[in-house]
């Protein structure tokens, strides 16, 4: 663990209401010391320039100011040993720094070799999702939490689907960030050097909802207990038909949609009445129409550009649903 | 000062009249016509940078693709852009000529230059607007608007490829390559469009007989435009029609 | 002789012209068809303080919203527009242009001793092409607003349905950055085709030298961005796959193009900026500006190294480790050259006579405040802690610092100093101290805070927030009202001093550079007689007739025609 270079205990001040110092949240991962220990670093060498530059300009600002008897003395215009020591020393201290910097940030970049667990992170319009894929994950869970444990090596692989736009995942206890971009994959690797919840912000402007597409990072000690958390957080297999369908919309819809008549700005169309439109036709935007049916919905979850509704922007990212998570949605919609 | 005063005020009277086509703020002809000519170099510099861009983003999807550039050239046909360097070489040519014409008041040899030159970039862009058009039938169009039925692709490519289908090039991302090509020459095609305006301003003006040995900045720093004009597709036919 | 300064009677009875470039003619066409650097600067200075109080209402209105974690006044996607809005009206419209397009243009030629800029119909038009952007953007605000970031960032941008709005904000940035790079050249050409004799390269103002290194990058930048924004354009309409990874593109060399010139452009607003400064600091403390060369090429080595550092604002987008090491290394070596020039300003005041008058109380706010700026950057240039700290409020808090802090800082200042030049009337100088350090004030209560958000993990551009930031947001509230307030009294007093205020003698602060020889207003032709060049530091020159007179050449440097200062 690196020295705390001071000012970390500042802290009882107030502002410190989730712990760690009055600068940082707690240091939870492996490589925030490292992080912290260069900012303070800097930070040191800011104050003594900026002391230095602001008392010398106080000093003269008291010592010269105008006023009767005073009067300014013509002194050498340049000094070049002067000049060149006031060039030269704050390089090395910068080569210094850039040195220090650097050596943590390949700590930052380069995963241990062996025993990283894979997790796969798809951030969409306003939602985190995570995969947990391959050994020794045994199956496929996705959750929107994410579960770790503590004192293990992971590795995300970061992207965002291509109709979506860019996002960017931010575990400020950690110290890390990294943008997810459409069309690309990102990695990010840390391991969890606390247990217990910490945030996870998307820190890329991504539409309306931006500043409400925060999750939790949770930090459990042991294996059983994330096993148990990942498993019932969501599982389609867990609900009946009937009872999944407020799930999903609680999850995936209400950013856009309503069920009370409201109109969300810039979001879809209500779902109140879908009931009652069942069965008939619908009239679209570019002037085709359909009946809503079963495969309307299905084509409504996976194209969604295909049948936009008149009125409605072009907006919505396509998901694609298990077949019980498909019947559960069309359950749902038919009782609104 | 007084001394000074009437120093500067003799100096001025020693002068003599000022030419008309002297703007208020300059002291001589010369400074004005070396004023606008260094305006203009820092104006091409600019353009250049413009254009680099887009030379970047070649370099990089080249970079990324470079299966999709080696299609694509099948695509361009070597002898229409080939025809056009030569048009615009001699468009060159003829620039340069005009601005000599000009310098030493060849009325008329200007007034054929300027219009050969006119005439050139014209000839240019009417062999882009077949270019174009042929593309626009087949489909070789930009990103996934990209659709040519294999019926439609150059005989050649298929020769050398004989299972290639139009799809198969959508899915291999195509559809770049002609954002770029589009992009690109289109950017220099309205370059050359702005430049057969000045060309055409160029030509009422010397009609008029305002060109003299001592005033013919504006011909000059045309010329200066159009051989950047003609520099830049030196560089874009290579990239695009030549390298496969 | 008639009119100049050197037929002032001994008594110290200052002559104010009757006809000056004011009133030379008359009429609103007069104004809008004028090929008059002054008249255009003036013009420039209206539009520019005009985009000052839009970019300013959005920002009052966005600081307010945060007031609480919820929804106060505006709805989220409202808020969203508003920061946008406030961040490109305060980029495109007001700061990039607004040092040299205004000041710049109305001192340039004067401080060279020149009549006009080299190409005085092109600033004409670089004023139009400003106000057509500005009207674009008005338009773009009745359509109902852009919710893009001014950074307009593919997919989010340019991948929606086709927008009216976008459409014009596209357009908008384009033409500005026209009118931008028309101004550079034309500034160029000027300082090296217009210098009278005996005006070296080494004689001029460093406020000559800053906007030189200005116009290079102004030149050579921003035809990248007009080129970018071009594409985002054809692309939103065509969707041809340049950007869009939907059809084949890459958000991220969006990123490249749009950075390559969105760095270079905080130092196209800050080196006017601290040109402004050199000025201020000079004649405030009547002393000789302290490592002149090195000022002036540190200026051109910030310009320079400028144009190597855009990656840093890409370390987490996905770009190569190697890369981001080598983008790091660049970034710190600019502030090398930033630091020479806050060493030499701290020198210059040594041993000088230091005349706290408003343009100079905003000159050492600048050391302070770009001396926080400039520091700040550090963390950000060193990658391991940017990891951290990118888009989170330390950002926000450092690009203010630097790019209000600074830049408007020095504007403000600027405009007072040369307000006496421009109108030839002074304004109320108690009232200018007074705003003066409610800018100062406004500016720390307003950003200081932000700081230690932004390490504690605030995202930027949130609507929202978690309860723990709340009393970060509301300080920073307060601060800018503060700030808010200075801005309106400022407009107050300057435009009552425009009809009220005591006309203004020809060199009220005792300045050396050639500017200061013209009367205040100055001639349609800016000097009426040859003005006598010399140093532009050379406050030996000069002495105090009276408060109300200002000073005078002495007789000595009139009837020699020579500079009496041994300093070179």
């Amino acid at each position: 663990m690196m020295a705390d270079l001071g000012l970390g205990k500042l802290a009882g001040l107030p502002l410190a209401q989730s712990g760690g110092s009055f600068w940082f949240p707690p240091q939870s991962s492996t490589v925030a010391a490292g992080s912290d220990f260069t900012y303070f670093l800097i930070l040191w060498l800011c104050i003594i320039f900026f002391v230095g530059i602001c008392g010398a300009t106080l000093y003269f600002m008291v010592k010269y100011r105008k006023r009767p008897g005073h009067k300014e003395e013509i002194t050498s215009t340049h000094n070049t040993r002067l000049e060149l020591a006031w060039s030269i020393i704050p390089l090395i201290l910068l080569l210094v720094v850039f040195g220090v910097s650097t050596y943590w940030y390949l700590e930052m970049v380069n995963p241990p070799n062996s025993g990283v667990r894979e997790i796969r992170v798809e951030a969409s319009q306003w939602k985190w999702r995570f995969t947990y894929s391959g050994a020794p994950f045994t199956k496929n869970w996705t959750t929107k939490k994410l579960y770790l444990i503590k004192d293990k090596p992971y590795q995300m692989i970061m992207t965002t689907p291509d109709r979506d736009v860019i996002h960017s995942m931010f575990i400020p206890a950690f110290r890390v960030k990294q943008d997810c971009v459409p069309g690309r994959y990102n990695k990010l690797w840390f391991q969890p050097t606390e247990s217990g919840e910490f945030d996870l912000f998307c820190t890329e402007y991504c539409g309306r909802d931006h500043s409400e597409m925060i999750t939790k990072v949770v930090v459990v000690e042991t294996e059983a207990e994330w096993k148990r958390l990942v498993e019932t957080e969501y599982d389609p297999e867990a609900y009946t038909i009937e009872d999944l369908g407020p799930v999903i919309y609680a999850d995936n819809c209400t950013s856009c949609h309503t069920l009370d008549g409201r109109q969300i700005e810039n979001g879809g169309p209500s779902f109140q009445g879908f009931g009652e439109r069942w069965g008939k036709e619908r009239k679209f935007a570019d002037g085709t129409s359909r009946v809503v049916d079963e495969t309307y919905v299905k084509d409504s979850l996976e194209k969604p550009g295909m049948n936009v509704v008149q009125g409605y922007p072009n907006a919505m990212t396509s998901f694609n649903f298990n077949e019980k998570e498909r019947e559960a949605i069309i359950a749902f919609l038919r009782k609104q | 000062m007084s001394t000074s005063v009437a120093e500067h005020e003799t100096r001025h009277e020693a002068l003599p009249a000022r030419p008309k086509e002297l703007a208020m703020h300059f002291d001589t002809l010369h400074q004005q016509y070396s004023t606008g000519k260094l305006a203009m170099w820092l104006f091409l510099g600019q353009e250049l940078l413009f254009f680099c861009g887009l030379f970047t983003a070649y370099a990089v999807y080249r970079g990324n693709h470079q299966e999709m550039f080696h299609y694509a050239h099948y695509f361009l046909d070597w002898r229409l852009g080939g025809l056009n360097t030569v048009v615009l070489l001699t468009s060159s040519l003829t620039a340069a000529w005009s601005v000599r014409c000009a310098q030493l008041e060849q009325r008329k040899g200007l007034l054929i230059t300027l219009a050969l030159t006119f005439l050139c970039a014209g000839a240019f862009m009417v062999v882009k607007y077949f270019e174009y058009s042929h593309k626009l039938h087949i489909g070789a169009v930009w990103g996934s608007n990209f659709g040519v039925a294999t019926a439609d692709l150059p005989p050649a490519l298929l020769e050398k490829y004989p299972g290639m289908t139009g799809q198969q090039l959508q899915l291999m991302g195509m559809g770049t390559f002609f954002a770029i090509y589009f992009c690109m020459t289109g950017l220099h095609g309205i370059h050359v469009l702005v430049g057969m305006g000045l060309y055409a301003w160029l030509f009422v003006r010397a009609l008029r007989g305002h060109f003299n040995r001592r005033y013919y900045g504006a011909v000059d720093n045309v010329a200066l435009y159009w051989h950047i004009v003609d520099m830049i597709w030196i560089f874009l036919f290579p990239l695009l029609y030549l390298i496969g | 002789m008639a009119g100049g300064i050197v037929e002032k009677p001994a008594s110290g009875e200052v002559i104010h012209p009757k006809v000056h470039y004011l009133n030379a003619s008359k009429g609103l066409k007069s104004w809008l068809v004028t090929l008059d650097h002054k008249r255009i600067a003036i013009m420039y200075l209206v539009a520019v303080s005009v985009a000052l109080l839009l970019g300013g209402f959005w920002a009052v209105l966005l600081r307010t919203e945060l007031l609480g974690p919820r929804d106060m006044i505006l709805s989220n996607d409202w808020y969203n527009r508003a920061f946008t809005l406030h961040g490109a009206v305060m980029v495109f419209l007001f700061i990039i242009p607004g040092i040299p397009a205004s000041l710049g243009n109305f001192i340039l030629p004067m401080q060279l001793g020149a009549k006009d800029l080299a190409l005085p119909r092109v600033n004409l038009m670089s004023w139009y092409l400003y106000v057509i952007g500005l009207v674009f953007f008005l338009a773009v605000l009745f359509l109902g607003g852009l919710d893009t970031g001014w950074t307009l960032y593919p997919p989010y941008s340019s991948g929606r349905d086709i927008q009216w709005n976008l459409i014009l904000s596209y357009t908008a940035v384009f033409i500005l950055g026209f009118s931008s790079i028309l101004t550079g050249l034309n500034f160029i050409a000027t300082m090296h085709k217009l210098r009278p004799k005996g005006m070296s390269m080494y004689h001029m103002p460093l406020f000559l030298w800053a906007l030189y290194a200005t116009s290079l990058i102004q030149v050579l930048a921003t035809p990248v961005v007009g080129l970018t924004l071009g594409l985002s354009l054809v692309e939103h309409m065509f969707k041809i796959g340049i950007f869009l990874p939907q059809y084949g593109g890459d958000p991220v060399m969006y990123q490249h193009f749009f950075w390559f010139y969105s760095h270079p452009a905080v130092y196209i607003m800050v080196l006017p900026a601290m040109g402004v400064q050199s000025e201020m600091i000079a004649t405030f403390s009547r002393k000789h500006v302290f490592g002149y060369k090195a000022i002036g090429w540190s200026s051109i080595a910030i310009a320079a190294i400028g144009f190597l550092v855009w990656g840093h604002h890409m370390f987490v987008s996905g770009q190569s480790p190697t890369a981001g090491i080598i983008f790091s290394l660049l970034t710190f070596f600019v502030a090398i050259p930033s630091a020479i020039k806050v060493f030499n300003w701290v020198a210059t005041l040594y041993k000088g006579s230091i005349d706290f008058k408003s343009p100079m109380i905003y000159a050492l706010s600048f050391i302070y405040l770009f001396g926080i700026g400039g520091l700040t950057g550090l963390f950000l240039a060193s990658i391991a802690t940017n990891v951290h700290l990118h888009d989170t409020y330390f950002i926000i808090a450092h690009f203010h610092m630097v790019m209000v802090g600074s830049v408007l800082t020095a504007f403000l200042g600027g405009v007072h100093y040369w307000w006496p030049k421009m109108t030839g009337r002074m304004y109320n100088e108690t009232l200018g101290r007074i705003a003066a350090v409610m800018v100062f004030i406004g500016f720390n209560v307003t950003f200081m805070p932000q700081f230690v958000a932004g390490t504690r993990g605030m995202p930027r551009r949130y609507a929202n927030y978690l309860d723990e930031f709340t009393i970060f947001h509301q300080i920073s509230t307060i601060g800018a009202y503060i700030l808010g307030a200075a801005v309106v009294l400022q407009a107050g007093y300057l435009l009552h001093s425009l009809f009220k205020g005591k006309k203004a003698p020809p060199n009220p602060w005792g300045a050396a550079s050639l500017e200061w020889q013209a009367t205040s207003p100055p001639d349609f032709h800016n000097f009426t007689e040859k003005p006598i060049v010399m140093g532009a530091y050379d406050f030996e020159n000069w002495e105090l007739v009276s408060e109300d007179a200002g000073y005078r050449l002495k007789r000595e440097v009139v009837e020699t025609g020579k500079s009496l200062s041994k300093v070179h």
